[in-house]
């Protein structure tokens, strides 16, 4: 039986198709105490692994449990089972609560509220070292029929293998390269995980959603009878500060480092490039990123600072592109109050509830994601893709350092294979050369691409770049402060929620505010004078 | 049993009997100092635990925060210019723990250390001990330390000696203007007013500190224990905070940390002054093998600022609270006066600056 409360955290995990006729996984009767597999894309329906697909899994959830004959059915049962192998059994564990509806306190009005209240706990085996085994569950930790999501690393194989419980039993949703590659991308778990490592959305301070040092998620949204107010897992919750450099981050950088070291031969050669180059030129999944003022603290505020990821991608240009921060565009307190109202921004979570206003964060917003931005360091890192190389790639458009379908354009042109070393000189060359060769429209994507490769060995390339940061973020400073200014960054806001809200990723009707210029928003671009049309 | 004096933070025993006893009543009397809020009223939900039986029900908080400073992680991305503007000044580390980072010959990090030992105890002891705080700059900074070196003339203890002002040359105490255990016992003190606007309970943690004016919103510490000791008082509690008052270096989380060996990068993080759970400083460097801090590396980048460690480390104080449900303390306005907060630190200003080093 399917958790009713996260349908998209177990099998089918969309709203099935009703046109779609008889689901042929679901008459499957899947054998207890066996695991299965059913990677969606790939299997038809689920299949019981054999002996030796068993044995050849290692990472813990498969070493510790499932090969020993334990089939936990809920997460207090996973967790005890993991306690009675002491040692071996990953011993030092965190907890960590998120919610998107996590800051609205419960009251008989609001009971019915889905806050979508999920706790994450992390195992590892000692306080030095990595979580391999990530639990995702519900806060009914007895609910044999709550999703209970389990990630592990298998140091052998270099990846993490996804597993869900399902009637009474264990199966194998597939791992790590099972989310890149096709019929199983952006399938199952995969739909969220899209590159297969372990997912953070909201991922940098202030941790919107999550309990944190920013926001705690306090008894007072749970209700009054709620049996987790007294469990470990919730009074002992540590804060989304630690989950981010604890668990998620070496996360992503594990996954990262292995498929890089799978995907590079000994003979330097890199296989599926176009698999790599899409995390750089494409926008394959998000984080989002707020600012760090309360919502109802904005109205009051002098100015508003705004993240820069929503401008500029920071991240990469001040990151391995090595250019200097420039100082993140604000915006007026109460134009940017005034703006949300004339925009009726507005939380609702489908089923009754309804709040003017954002999300506890004001400003919350889709940004280029971690798992993308680890690849791209690491393609530099390698010797891959040069600086040069990269910084050209994310100059084209940088005006909209996400879904930038002109910067997308680009990846049509990289080979399926390069020389890695000598500084990414191979890539240089082969790219360079075919995007010059196809920029044959002076407004196309490869002719913006071309203004700055040609040059971009000049000493002064750097400078020139630094200075179109500046020039681009002081337009959107002087728009922000024109009479239009607020009102123009949040339609621009709400179109990009409206797509995140699109994507897989959008689980929860409460993550992200609505208004009634979503739709028409989704359209809107940013120019490269910082014009929003 | 009844607390009957307020012990060193970190317990430590750098004191005679005298100046533990005088220690004792600085704190008694810094408790007691706060017992009345600006307004003029009393803070009745905040208490000093001399002498006082605790309830049954008397219960400890932790409330922990991340040792990197939360204005740089806003104004610079991660990477290199995060940790290097973290690493330029000890003004800029202001969540209660600043650090100090030492090079070998080739410029690679050999050592950072870590300290949270407030300028208050450090002032203290130095004025009344002399000698005692030259010796632990000696074992903990320097051999190197002479009494001129930390003296001024008429033998004034200087916080801001050549051996505790700058990120390179060593850190034996907080410097930074808002880290101090005064401010923690008033943040405390402060957050134990529950507060109102227009008839609506105050429970978010930005909103209470703009209201009481306890801190410095732009800090993680500040806001975050103000808004536990907060929550603490709207469950009706009476607050205070735990014995030995202090700040604490909680802990350090090495994942994704490789060393070139394989060992395990926790090894490499010792407590020189505390004990575990009341750490007051710690050192990051690696002894018995033949590599250094700045050949290990997190998430495949070398340490090469004390920033990259400090973002890894956790914070802490505890809270201690009794008589849970039975406060009969109601709700009051945001004071309209909120002197004695401290002021944000000019972030641009610091970064700019020559930075401090030896006179």
């Amino acid at each position: 039986m399917a958790d009713p409360a996260f349908p998209t955290r177990q099998y089918p995990y969309r709203a099935p198709d009703p046109t779609a006729g008889p689901d042929p996984a679901a008459a499957v009767a899947l054998a207890p105490g066996t695991v299965h597999r059913f990677v969606l894309g790939v299997d038809p329906v689920p299949r019981p692994l054999t002996a030796d697909e068993l044995d050849a899994l290692n990472d813990p959830v498969a070493t510790a449990l499932l090969r020993r004959g334990v089939f936990p059915q809920t997460a207090r049962e996973l967790l005890a089972a993991l306690d009675a192998l002491g040692a071996q059994g990953l011993p030092v564990q965190e907890s960590y609560v998120v919610g998107d509806g996590g800051q609205i306190p419960w009251t008989p009005e609001t009971a019915g509220v889905a806050r979508q209240l999920r706790v994450v706990v992390s195992r590892r085996a000692t306080l030095g070292a990595q979580p391999d085994l990530l639990m995702s569950t519900s806060t009914a930790l007895d609910a044999p029929e709550a999703f209970l999501q389990v990630l592990g690393w298998d140091a052998v194989a270099g990846v993490f293998r996804y597993y869900e419980r399902r009637d009474g039993t264990w199966i194998v949703a597939g791992t790590s390269w099972d989310a890149l590659r096709e019929p199983s991308r952006g399938r199952g778990p995969f739909d969220s995980h899209v590159n297969g490592a372990l997912v953070m959305k909201e991922l940098k301070l202030p941790w919107s959603h999550w309990h944190s040092q920013s926001a705690s998620i306090t008894p007072a949204v749970l209700a009054p009878d709620d049996p987790i107010r007294t469990e470990p897992i919730w009074t002992e919750r540590t804060g989304a500060e630690n989950f981010e450099v604890a668990v998620a981050q070496p996360g992503v950088f594990r996954w990262t480092r292995s498929r890089f070291d799978q995907v590079i031969g000994a003979d330097g050669t890199v296989t599926a490039l176009p698999e790599l180059l899409r995390q750089v030129l494409t926008t394959t999944t998000v984080n989002l990123v707020s600012s760090v003022a309360e919502s109802t603290t904005v109205a009051r505020l002098d100015r508003l600072e705004l993240p820069m990821t929503f401008f500029l991608d920071v991240d990469a240009f001040a990151g391995p592109l090595g250019m200097t921060p420039p100082a993140a565009p604000t915006v007026a307190g109460p134009a940017y109050d005034a703006a949300r109202t004339q925009l009726e921004l507005h939380l609702d979570d489908g089923a009754g509830f309804r709040r003017p206003g954002e999300t506890f964060f004001a400003f919350l917003v889709p940004e280029r994601a971690l798992e993308d931005q680890m690849v791209l360091d690491e393609l530099i890192t390698r010797e891959v893709l040069s600086v040069r190389l990269a910084t050209c790639l994310l100059l084209v458009d940088l005006a909209n350092p996400v879904w930038s379908d002109r910067r997308a354009a680009l990846l049509a042109h990289v080979p399926a294979t390069v020389a890695a070393g000598n500084g990414g000189a191979a890539l240089d060359e082969l790219l360079g050369t075919a995007i010059e060769a196809a920029a044959t429209t002076p407004e196309g994507p490869e002719a913006e691409f071309v203004q700055w490769w040609t040059g971009s060995e000049e000493p002064d390339f750097a400078q020139r770049v630094q200075a179109r940061l500046t020039e681009f973020l002081d337009a959107w400073q002087r728009r922000l402060d024109g009479p239009d200014g607020a009102v123009d960054l949040l339609r621009l806001a709400q179109g990009r929620r409206r797509r995140f809200r699109d994507s897989q990723l959008a689980e929860f009707a409460l993550t992200v505010p609505r208004s009634p210029v979503d739709d028409a928003a989704r359209a809107l671009r940013v120019g490269p004078d910082a014009s929003v049309s | 049993m009844a607390l009957t004096e307020f012990s060193p933070p970190g317990n430590l025993d750098d004191f005679s009997a005298e100046q533990r006893a005088a220690w004792n009543r600085f704190i008694g009397g810094a408790f007691d100092d706060r017992m009345t809020d600006v307004d003029g009223g009393k803070r009745e939900q905040f208490f000093n635990p001399i002498g006082v039986e605790l309830d049954a029900d008397a219960t400890e908080k932790d409330v922990t925060w991340s040792a990197f400073p939360k204005q740089i992680a806003l104004r610079f991305p991660a990477g290199p210019a995060r940790w290097r503007a973290a690493d330029r000044s000890r003004d800029v580390q202001d969540e209660y723990c600043e650090w100090s980072v030492e090079r070998d010959a080739r410029g690679v990090v050999k050592r950072v250390t870590f300290t949270c030992e407030g300028p208050e105890y450090w002032g203290f002891l130095a004025n009344t001990s002399p000698d005692v705080a030259l010796a632990l700059y000696r074992q903990h900074v320097s051999p190197t330390v002479t009494n001129s070196d930390l003296f001024g003339p008429g033998g004034r203890y200087i916080e801001r000696n050549r051996w505790n002002n700058s990120t390179t040359t060593g850190a034996m105490h907080l410097i930074q203007p808002n880290n101090t255990l005064l401010a923690e016992i008033e943040l405390a003190a402060a957050a134990t007013v529950v507060r109102e606007r227009d008839g609506q309970v105050i429970t978010t943690e930005q909103e209470l500190i703009i209201c009481s004016g306890f801190g410095e919103p732009s800090r993680h510490s500040d806001p975050h224990i103000g808004g536990e000791v907060n929550a603490l008082a709207r469950a009706k509690a009476d607050v205070t905070l735990q014995d030995p008052v202090g700040l604490y270096l909680d802990a350090l989380s090495t994942a994704g940390w490789e060393t070139p060996d394989g060992a395990d990068p926790h090894d490499f993080w010792r407590v020189t002054r505390g004990a575990e759970g009341t750490t007051v400083r710690a050192v990051y460097e690696v002894t018995g093998h033949d590599y250094a801090v700045g050949d290990i590396t997190i998430l495949g980048q070398p340490i090469r600022f004390g920033g990259q460690i400090a973002e890894h480390i956790t914070m802490r104080l505890t809270g201690l609270a009794h008589h849970i449900g039975r406060s009969t303390a109601t709700p009051r306005p945001c004071p309209a006066d909120r002197g004695g907060a401290p002021g944000p630190m000019d972030v641009a200003q610091i970064l700019t600056a020559p930075p401090a080093g030896r006179r």
